[in-house]
C-alpha cells in the first residue's frame, strides 16, 4: 500500500534503482558481512554526534531527546541512538531495509518499546505528515543515493527543531571518491556490494552547503573521514572523499 | 527474571581484572560475578601458598589501572630481573636481563583484585546451566539473565561446554609439580629453570626471602614417584636435579601439588551473548609462566571491546561486537603459544642430538625467539595500546 503512494508521488526523494539494490542487502547485521564496515563505522558517528553536542559518552547518554534517522539501513545507528537513551523514528524506503531493522531490534529485549520505531516512508512524506520537530536528525550514507537532493534537504529542515542538530554522512564527488569507493571498495577489496553506489549520484560538500543555505541552515563542523583497510576502523582524515558533517538552523534575528 | 549487562564466571585473577575494569569504567549497570569456591582467605602472616604466577609488565599496568596493584601485601610481591637457563646434559646457558616482572602468589592477587572490586559477586555458587533463545537474552541457572556472559572459570569451563564450543589441542602427558621451598642463600632477585635430562624443565621462581616456588614439569611415571616421596626425600632429589647455577634448597615449605600440563584452544573465544577468556580459553605449558599473563591480557582486551561498544551504543553481546576481542586476542595468544611450543621443541629434541647439545647457542642466535622470550618478563607488543576503563 504504502509502497505504490510513494511510487505515485511525483517529485519524489527516491532513487529506485538504488532501492531495489537496498532491497537485495540480506547481510547488515552479519558477522563479516558486507556491511561490516558500516558497524565499525558506528564508533566514530556516535562519538562525532556527543562532540558537538557536548554531551560526555558515558551511561545513557542522549537521554531526553528525539532522534530521527533517515535511511536507516539495517537500524545499526536507529538501535545505538536508543540504547543511549533518545526516543528514535527509524525512517527507510526500501522495504527489506525496515523489516531487517525491525526483526533485529526484536533479538534485544531492551529495545522492546516504542520508544524505537521503524517506519517505511520517504522524507518528503514524513515532513507533510509530522507536525513534530527532532532534536537529532541523522541522515549518514543517505544523500548519495538519494534523488532531488533540494526536495529532501528541504524536508529534513521542517522536521528540526530550531535549536536541533542535523548530521549528515556521504561520500564526495571526486575523482578519488571513484577510485576508492567504486573500484577500490566495491571491485578490489570487496568490503562494500557491487553496486551499492552511483558515483553520478555523490554530492560534493559544496552541493550540500548550497542546498543547506537555502534552507537557512549551516554547516558548524565538516570533516573528512577515512576507512581504514588494515585494521577496519574509521577515523578522521584530512582528505574529504568522505565526510560527516554538524549542522543547524541560523539563528532569527 | 533479574536482568545483568554482564555476567562473570570464574573469581581467579582473570575474571576478577575483567570485572574490575568494567566497574571503574562506570559504563555497565549492572555485573555480577559467580564462582563455586568458598570466598578465599588470605592469610598474610602464613607460610607462602603453592600457587605462584610469574606477573609480567603488561600484566602489572592492568592491575595498577584498576587500584588492585597497590592492594597486594607488598611485603610478599617479588621483582626479579634475571632468569638463568641451563640444561643438566650441557655446558651452555642464557640469561635474561630486565625482566622487570615479579613474582606473586595467586592468593595475593585474587585477595587484592575482590578488594578493589565491589560490586555483585556471589561465592558458593555454581554455573550449572544456560539457555539462550532467540530475541531473548542468556538465561543463567533457570535464575537471572545477563545481556553477556563471560567465561573465567578456567580450563575445565562449563561456559565453554554449555555454548558447544570445541577444542583443540593436546595433553603433553605431563604433570606440573609445585611447591614452596626454603633457600639457603638470600638472593631473591634470580629465577632459575634447569632443562633436565628428559628435557624437562624445573623452574625455581624467588619468592620473597628466603622462600622459592619450584614448577617441575614431569611425565607420568616421574610424576608419580615425585609425589610419593617423603619431604626429606623429595628434597634430596631436588637439590640433586637443580642447575649447577641455582642455590641449594634447605627445606620444603608446604605439600606438593600438581596439575596437568596441556596445550589447549578452544575453536572460538566468543559466540553470540558468550565470550571466553584465561585459561577458559586457551590454557599452555606453564614453562614460560604465561598462563596469567594471556589471562589478564584477554581480559584486557575485552574490557576495552566491551565499553566501547557500550559506549557507541551497541548490542555488547552481539557477535559483531566481540569480534574485535576474538581477533586480537587470538593473534596474540597463537603467537606466544607458537614460540613456546618452539622453545619446548628445540630443548626437548631428542633424534638430534648435536641440536640439543647446541640448544641454548641456538636460541641465543635466534633473535626473535629470544626477543619473545624477553617479552615475557616486560610489555607484550600485541597488548592494548590503551584503557578504555581509565579515560
Ligand atoms: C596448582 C596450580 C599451579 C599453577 N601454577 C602455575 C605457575 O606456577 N605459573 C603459571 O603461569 N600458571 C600456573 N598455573 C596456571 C594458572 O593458575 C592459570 O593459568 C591462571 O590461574 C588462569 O586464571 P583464570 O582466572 O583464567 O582461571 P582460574 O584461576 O582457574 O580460575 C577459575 C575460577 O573459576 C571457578 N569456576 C570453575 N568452574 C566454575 C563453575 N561451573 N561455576 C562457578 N565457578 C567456577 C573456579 O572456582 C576458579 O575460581 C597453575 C595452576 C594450578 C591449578
Amino acid at each position: 500500500m504504502i509502497r505504490i503512494k510513494l511510487l505515485k508521488y511525483f517529485s519524489s526523494t527516491i532513487n529506485q534503482a538504488d532501492r531495489q539494490n537496498f532491497n537485495k542487502i540480506q547481510d547488515w547485521w552479519s558477522v563479516g558481512g558486507s556491511m561490516a564496515p558500516l558497524y565499525s563505522y558506528n564508533h566514530l558517528r556516535v562519538q562525532f554526534i556527543h562532540e558537538i553536542l557536548n554531551r560526555p559518552q558515558k551511561g545513557k547518554s542522549l537521554a531526553g531527546l528525539h532522534s530521527l534517522d533517515v535511511g536507516v539501513g539495517g537500524g545499526i545507528l536507529s538501535e545505538s541512538l536508543r540504547r543511549l537513551g533518545s526516543k528514535v523514528t527509524g525512517i527507510d524506503v526500501s522495504e527489506n531495509s525496515i523489516e531487517t531493522a525491525i526483526q533485529h531490534k526484536n533479538t534485544d529485549p531492551e529495545l522492546n518499546d516504542s520508544d524505537l520505531e521503524y517506519k517505511l516512508i520517504s522524507i518528503e512524506e514524513l515532513s507533510k505528515n509530522q507536525e513534530k520537530q527532532f532534536d537529532i536528525i541523522t541522515a549518514m550514507e543517505v544523500i548519495e543515493h538519494v534523488e532531488n537532493l533540494p526536495l529532501f534537504i528541504e524536508s529534513l529542515g521542517k522536521l528540526l527543531k530550531p535549536d536541533g542538530k542535523l548530521f549528515i554522512s556521504s561520500i564526495n564527488k571526486s575523482y578519488e571518491s571513484y577510485l576508492k569507493l567504486i573500484i577500490g571498495a566495491e571491485y578490489i577489496a570487496r568490503v562494500v556490494p557491487q553496486g551499492t553506489h552511483d558515483w553520478n549520484n555523490f554530492k560534493t560538500p559544496e552541493q550540500v552547503w548550497l542546498q543547506l543555505n537555502k534552507q537557512k541552515i549551516n554547516i558548524d563542523v565538516l570533516r573528512g573521514v577515512e576507512y581504514n583497510l588494515l585494521n577496519g576502523e574509521m577515523k578522521y582524515s584530512n582528505n574529504e572523499t568522505q565526510y560527516i558533517m554538524a549542522c543547524s538552523k541560523q539563528k532569527m534575528e | 527474571m533479574q536482568i545483568y549487562d554482564v555476567c562473570i564466571i570464574g573469581a581467579g585473577p582473570v575474571g576478577l581484572s575483567l570485572a574490575a575494569a568494567l566497574q571503574k569504567s562506570k559504563q555497565l549497570n549492572k555485573v555480577l560475578i559467580l564462582d563455586s569456591i568458598k570466598k578465599p582467605k588470605f592469610n598474610k602472616q602464613g607460610l607462602p601458598n603453592q600457587r605462584v604466577l610469574s606477573v609480567t609488565q603488561s600484566s602489572r599496568e592492568v592491575l595498577q589501572s584498576v587500584g588492585a596493584w597497590d592492594k597486594l601485601e607488598q611485603g610478599r610481591v617479588n621483582p626479579y630481573n634475571r632468569m638463568i637457563i641451563d640444561e643438566s646434559n650441557g655446558q651452555d646457558y642464557l640469561e635474561f636481563k630486565n625482566q622487570q616482572a615479579h613474582i606473586i602468589e595467586y592468593d595475593n592477587i585474587v585477595n587484592a583484585l575482590l578488594e578493589v572490586y565491589d560490586g555483585e559477586i556471589e561465592f558458593e555458587s555454581k554455573l550449572e546451566k544456560i539457555e539462550l533463545k532467540p530475541n531473548e537474552y542468556v538465561t543463567v541457572n533457570d535464575k537471572f539473565q545477563c545481556k553477556l556472559l563471560i567465561g573465567s572459570d578456567g580450563n575445565k569451563s562449563k561456559v565453554k561446554e554449555c555454548s558447544n564450543i570445541g577444542t583443540y589441542g593436546h595433553s603433553y602427558h605431563q604433570m606440573g609439580i609445585v611447591c614452596t621451598v626454603e633457600r639457603t642463600d638470600q638472593d631473591s632477585e634470580v629465577a632459575y629453570q634447569t632443562y633436565l635430562s628428559n628435557g624437562c624443565p624445573l623452574a625455581l621462581l624467588p619468592l620473597y626471602n628466603p622462600y622459592s616456588s619450584i614448577v617441575w614439569t614431569a611425565y607420568m611415571d616421574d610424576y608419580k614417584y615425585l609425589m610419593s616421596l617423603s619431604d626429606e626425600e623429595f628434597l634430596k632429589v631436588l637439590n640433586s636435579q637443580l642447575g649447577r647455577y641455582a642455590p641449594r634448597i634447605k627445606s620444603i615449605s608446604n605439600k606438593r601439588m600438581a596439575f596437568p600440563l596441556q596445550s589447549l584452544q578452544a575453536q572460538r573465544y566468543i559466540q553470540k551473548r558468550i565470550a571466553l577468556i584465561g585459561d577458559a580459553a586457551h590454557s599452555n605449558h606453564p614453562m614460560a609462566g604465561q598462563g596469567m599473563n594471556m589471562g589478564i591480557n584477554d581480559a584486557a582486551l575485552l574490557a576495552n571491546c566491551i565499553i566501547k561498544n557500550s559506549r557507541s551504543g551497541n548490542d555488547i553481546g552481539l557477535e559483531q561486537s566481540l569480534e574485535e576481542y576474538e581477533s586480537q586476542a587470538k593473534l596474540m595468544n597463537y603467537t606466544t603459544s607458537i614460540a613456546m611450543e618452539l622453545i619446548k621443541n628445540t630443548y626437548e629434541n631428542k633424534t638430534i642430538s648435536p641440536l640439543r647439545q647446541l640448544g641454548a647457542k641456538i636460541i641465543n642466535n635466534l633473535d626473535p625467539i629470544k626477543q619473545i622470550m624477553i617479552q615475557y618478563g616486560s610489555k607484550h607488543p600485541l597488548g592494548p595500546s590503551q584503557f578504555e576503563w581509565v579515560k
